[in-house]
C-alpha cells in the first residue's frame, strides 16, 4: 500500500466516524438546546444536567434565575404566576456545592443582565469535603473549558453518544419530560419509589444514607468559611450592580433536623445561619428568608410503616414539593409576605437572630418529646451506622 | 495546551502541520524553523503567558554563553572558558532552585530553627526541569569541544521544540542539531507522517483509556491514605499497583505521542520506555524506564563524579548520590528524596549480588530471570508508593497496610481485579512502541504480528485508536510528568 494512502484512510475514517458521531447529537438533542425560539422554555433533555443548564443560559432570554440545589431545583417553579413579567429559569444543581452556585452566578452575570436571583441555600452547600460533581466540569460553568471544547465536549464525547442514544430511547417510548425550564420533574424522580417502597421507608431511608452516613454533606468540622466569603461577594455583587437578590434558607422537614442534633451537627447549622444573618446586616437591601423554622409545614406528620399515603409538602425529609416552593414563593415574591393564614418562614437580622436560634432550639426540643417513636428510629439508625 | 486536548489535536495539530509542509514545500530553512519555533512558543504560551519571556531569556543567555564560552576556546583561554561554563550551570540551577526548590527550602528551615517565614507559594513554570538540563548539557558539550557552531534559530528550536518540550523525552544536541540541518528536514515525507500520525495515536489511546481509568483506581487510595488508615492490604495493593501502572501508560504514553508528533515534522526523536516491568532486576529497569533521563544522569552526574573510576565502594556512592539527585529532580518533597535514595539502595544492593554472587548457571536462567523480574517488579511498586504519596505518612500508611500478611487484610475480594490483571498482561506480555514501529523482531509469545506496516488493517486499527481516545477527552487528565 502506498504511504499516501494509508494517510487517506487513516484520516477519512476518523473524520467519518466524529461527523457521525456529531451528527448523532446534534438528531438526537440530549440536551435540548437549539430548540426554536417560540419554544425555548421546553427544554426537554435526558442528562448531563449541568452541561445542559449551561447552555440553557446562555442560549435563553431569560432575565430572573433561581440558584441552589436538588431541593430547589425540584421545589421551585420557574413558570409559577408570581414571576410576573420575568422569564425566570430554575439553574439549581442538584448535588452541588456553593463553589458550583458561584459559578454558575457568574455564568449568569457574564452572559444576562439578570432583574432578579433568588438564591436558595442549604447547609450542604457549605460542606469543605463536598467536590464539585456530575458534569459540571465538562459543562461551560467550567471557565477552563473554550468555546471549542466544549463544542467536542458537548457533540464528541463518549457522554453525548451515551445521552444521545437515551435521549432518543426516551422520545421513541414518549416518556414526559425530566427537567422543564430547568426544573426536575420531582414525581418522576420520586413517585415510584413511594409507590414501591412505600413513604416511610423512603424518609428513613434519606435520614440514613443522605444525613447520618454522609459525611461529605454533614461533616462534624463544620461549614466553610471560605464558601461563605464567595456568598459575600455574591450578595456584594448584586448589591453593586443593583440586581434584586432575595435568600432563603431552603426547608428540610423536622426530622432531619432532629437527626442533625442527634449525629452533632445541630449547633454548626445555627451557627452558619448566625453567619448568614450577618451578611444581612451589611446588605440590608438584600432579605434572608429562613424556612427552617419548625413550621407547621416542616413539621408534618411522617407516615407510619403500615400507612400507603404520601406527604403532602415533602417527598422525602430532604426534598419538599412544588405544594411548599408556591407558598415559598408566595412569601418571597410578594410585597406583603403573602396572605398566609399559617405562620411560614421568618427573615432573619441581627437583631432577631439570637431570639430565633432559642426559638428554634427550644422547637426542636419539643418536636424531640412529642415524637419519641422517630427519636428512637434515628438514634436506632446512627448506631447502626457505627 | 495538552496533547490530550480538543484545542490541540483539532486546531493546533492541522494548522501546524499544514503550514510546516507549505514551508518545507518551499525549501526555505529558515522559514520552516522559524515556523516551528513560532508554534512551540505559541504552545509554551497556551498554559501560561507571563512565563514565555522566562524561557526566551533563558535560551539567550543560554546561547550566548555558549557563544562566549566556544571564542575562548578558539583563543586557547580555557580557564576563563571554565569559568563561564560554572557561571552558567550556576545560573541555569539558581533559576530552578528559585521555581522549584525555594519554598522546599524555606518550609524546612522554618521547621528546623522554628522562625516564622511564609513560603513564596512560586508557580512552576511549565517544563523547567527538562529546558534547564537540557541546556545545561549543552553548555558541558560546548565547553567540551564537541558542539559544532549553529545559529540562533536552530539552538531556540533544539530547546523549545514543542513535541518534547514540555516532559521530554529529554534530548541530546548531538541528536538534534544534524537533523536541523539535515536536507530531510526540507523534503515532505508521507510515510514519517503515517508512522508519526500512528504512534501518536498509540499514545493517546494509552494515556486517555488506559492510564486515565488506572488514575480513578489510584487517587482515591492516596487521597484516603493522607486523612486516615486504609481498611486493608486489598485495597492498599489495588492503589499501589493501580498508580504502578498508570504513571507507565501515562508517561510512556505521553512520549510515544512526543515521538509521533516530533515524526510527523520529521525530527527523529529517541524512545524514552522499553518495557520498563519487563526488567529482571533494577539495574536493567533503569536502562528501560524514562530512558533519556537515566542517559542525562549518567553521562553528566555520574560519570562528572567519579563513575566506577575510583573504586568499588566510591561506586556504591556514586550511585546513590545520582539518584538521590534524580529523586530531587522530580520535585521538592521528602518523598521524591526517599524514592530517590530507595531506587539507589536498590542499585547498590543489585551491584553486590552481581559481585558477590556467582552467575546463575544456564538451566536455572529462566527461574532466575522469572524471579528477578517478580522481585524487581515489587521494589518498584513499594518505591512508586512513596513517590506518588502525599507525603511520608500517607506513605507509611499505605506501605503498612500492604506488608500485613494476616488473613484478616484479605478478606474482601480484590475489585477491578479483571482490569488490573489486563493491564499486568499488558506491561509483561504486550510488545511496546519501540518495537512496535522499530523494525526489530518482537519477542515471543507475541510475535511479528504486532509490527506496524502501512496497510489497509493498520490504518483503520490506529485510526480508531484515535477515535476512541477522542470520545473520552472530555474527562482526560492532566499528564503526571507536568508536574516535574
Amino acid at each position: 500500500m502506498r504511504h499516501s494512502q494509508y494517510l487517506l484512510i487513516f484520516l477519512w475514517t476518523f473524520v467519518l466516524l466524529c461527523i457521525l458521531s456529531i451528527s448523532l447529537s446534534f438528531y438526537a438533542n440530549p440536551y435540548g438546546v437549539r430548540v426554536s425560539q417560540e419554544k425555548h422554555d421546553i427544554y426537554n433533555y435526558f442528562g448531563g444536567t449541568r452541561t445542559a443548564k449551561a447552555i440553557h443560559i446562555q442560549e435563553g432570554s431569560y432575565d430572573a434565575f433561581i440558584l441552589g440545589s436538588s431541593r430547589s431545583e425540584i421545589g421551585i417553579d420557574p413558570t409559577h404566576d408570581l414571576w410576573g413579567e420575568l422569564n425566570a429559569y430554575n439553574a439549581s444543581l442538584a448535588g452541588s456545592n456553593f463553589i458550583e452556585t458561584y459559578k454558575v452566578f457568574q455564568t449568569i452575570t457574564r452572559q444576562k443582565r439578570p432583574k432578579l436571583i433568588v438564591l436558595a441555600l442549604d447547609y450542604s452547600l457549605f460542606s469543605d469535603a463536598r467536590s464539585t460533581s456530575g458534569d459540571f466540569n465538562l459543562s461551560r460553568f467550567d471557565d477552563s473549558n473554550s468555546s471549542l471544547s466544549s463544542f467536542f465536549k458537548e457533540h464528541l464525547s463518549k457522554d453525548s453518544i451515551e445521552k444521545s442514544f437515551r435521549a432518543l430511547k426516551y422520545s421513541i417510548k414518549g416518556l414526559p419530560p425530566k427537567h422543564y425550564q430547568g426544573q426536575k420533574n420531582g414525581s418522576l424522580t420520586f413517585t415510584k419509589v413511594i409507590n414501591e417502597d412505600g413513604q416511610h421507608r423512603l424518609v428513613f431511608n434519606t435520614i440514613f444514607k443522605k444525613v447520618i452516613t454522609n459525611s461529605e454533606a454533614y461533616p462534624q468540622s463544620g461549614f466553610s468559611r471560605s464558601r461563605i466569603s464567595l456568598l459575600r461577594e455574591l450578595v456584594k455583587y448584586c448589591s453593586d450592580q443593583k440586581i434584586q437578590l432575595i435568600i432563603f434558607i431552603s426547608p428540610v422537614h423536622a426530622l432531619q433536623l432532629m437527626t442533625f442534633k442527634q449525629i452533632g451537627i445541630w449547633e454548626n447549622f445555627l451557627s452558619w445561619k448566625k453567619e448568614l444573618s450577618n451578611i444581612s446586616d451589611t446588605y440590608p437591601e438584600t432579605p434572608i428568608y429562613d424556612f427552617t423554622d419548625f413550621s407547621v409545614f416542616i413539621s408534618e406528620e411522617v407516615p407510619s410503616n403500615s400507612s400507603d399515603t404520601s406527604m403532602q409538602w415533602f417527598w422525602e425529609t430532604s426534598h419538599y414539593k412544588s405544594t411548599l416552593g408556591n407558598l415559598i414563593l408566595n412569601r418571597i415574591l410578594t410585597l406583603d409576605g403573602g396572605d398566609l393564614s399559617t405562620p411560614f418562614g421568618s427573615k432573619l437580622n441581627q437583631e432577631n437572630i439570637h431570639s430565633e436560634l432559642t426559638k428554634q432550639r427550644l422547637n426542636l426540643d419539643l418536636y424531640e418529646q412529642k415524637h419519641e417513636a422517630l427519636l428512637n428510629h434515628v438514634k436506632a439508625l446512627i448506631k447502626e451506622s457505627k | 495546551m495538552l496533547f490530550n486536548s480538543y484545542e490541540f489535536i483539532f486546531a493546533f495539530l492541522p494548522v501546524s502541520v499544514l503550514i510546516f509542509i507549505l514551508c518545507q514545500c518551499s525549501g526555505n530553512r529558515r522559514l520552516t524553523s522559524s515556523w516551528l519555533v513560532f508554534c512551540s512558543l505559541f504552545f509554551y504560551a497556551w498554559w501560561n503567558s507571563s512565563y514565555l519571556p522566562l524561557i526566551l531569556l533563558s535560551i539567550f543567555i543560554n546561547f550566548n554563553l555558549a557563544r562566549s564560552m566556544r571564542l575562548l576556546n578558539k583563543m586557547k583561554r580555557l580557564r576563563s572558558s571554565k569559568l563561564v561554563l560554572i557561571a552558567g550551570i550556576s545560573l541555569n540551577l539558581l533559576l530552578l532552585g528559585y521555581f522549584k526548590y525555594a519554598d522546599f527550602f524555606i518550609g524546612n528551615m522554618r521547621f528546623i530553627v522554628n522562625i516564622e517565614h511564609t513560603s513564596l507559594n512560586i508557580i512552576l513554570p511549565l517544563a523547567i526541569s527538562f529546558f534547564t538540563f537540557q541546556q545545561i548539557t549543552y553548555l558541558v558539550d560546548t565547553y567540551k569541544k564537541q558542539v559544532q557552531p549553529h545559529g540562533l534559530l536552530d539552538y531556540m528550536l533544539f530547546v523549545t521544540f514543542f513535541p518534547q518540550l514540555i516532559a521530554g523525552p529529554i534530548v541530546h544536541h548531538k541528536e538534534m542539531m544534524p537533523q536541523f540541518s539535515s536536507p530531510l528536514f526540507l523534503t515532505p515525507n508521507t510515510l514519517n507522517i503515517c508512522k508519526g500520525l500512528s504512534i501518536f495515536s498509540l499514545g493517546l489511546f494509552k494515556k486517555v483509556i488506559i492510564a486515565d481509568h488506572f488514575a480513578l483506581l489510584a487517587n482515591p487510595v492516596f487521597d484516603q491514605a493522607v486523612i486516615s488508615p486504609l481498611p486493608n492490604a486489598v485495597v492498599a495493593w489495588t492503589g499501589a499497583i493501580s498508580y504502578t501502572l498508570q504513571l507507565y501508560f501515562d508517561f510512556s504514553g505521553y512520549s510515544d505521542m512526543a515521538i509521533g508528533l516530533a515524526l510527523i515534522f520529521g525530527i527523529t526523536l529517541p524512545f524514552n520506555f522499553n518495557s520498563p516491568y519487563k526488567a529482571a532486576s533494577i539495574i536493567e529497569f533503569w536502562r528501560r524506564w524514562h530512558m533519556t533521563l537515566s542517559r542525562f544522569l549518567k553521562e553528566y552526574i555520574y560519570i562528572p563524579l567519579g563513575g566506577n573510576r575510583k573504586g568499588y565502594f566510591r561506586r556504591l556512592i556514586n550511585v546513590v548520590i545520582t539518584m538521590l539527585l534524580g529523586g530531587l529532580w522530580h520535585g521538592a518533597g521528602w518523598t521524591y528524596v526517599l524514592w530517590g535514595l530507595m531506587h539507589g539502595f536498590y542499585l547498590v544492593i543489585n551491584h553486590l549480588w552481581r559481585s558477590l554472587i556467582p552467575p546463575t548457571p544456564y538451566f536455572l536462567r529462566r527461574v532466575s530471570s522469572f524471579l528477578g523480574q517478580a522481585l524487581t517488579f515489587i521494589a518498584i511498586i513499594f518505591a512508586w508508593v512513596v513517590f506518588r504519596s502525599e507525603n511520608l505518612q500517607a506513605a507509611s500508611n499505605i506501605i503498612t497496610h500492604m506488608i500485613k500478611v494476616s488473613p484478616d487484610q484479605f478478606t474482601q475480594p480484590l475489585q477491578n481485579a479483571p482490569s488490573l490483571l489486563a493491564g499486568l498482561l499488558l506491561i509483561w506480555l504486550a510488545p511496546n512502541s519501540n518495537e512496535i514501529f522499530s523494525k526489530k523482531r518482537v519477542p515471543r509469545p507475541l510475535n511479528t504480528n504486532f509490527q506496524w506496516l502501512p496497510n489497509l488493517s493498520s490504518a483503520i486499527l490506529f485510526s480508531l485508536l484515535s477515535f476512541t481516545a477522542i470520545l473520552y477527552l472530555a474527562r482526560a487528565q492532566e499528564f503526571l510528568y507536568f508536574q516535574f
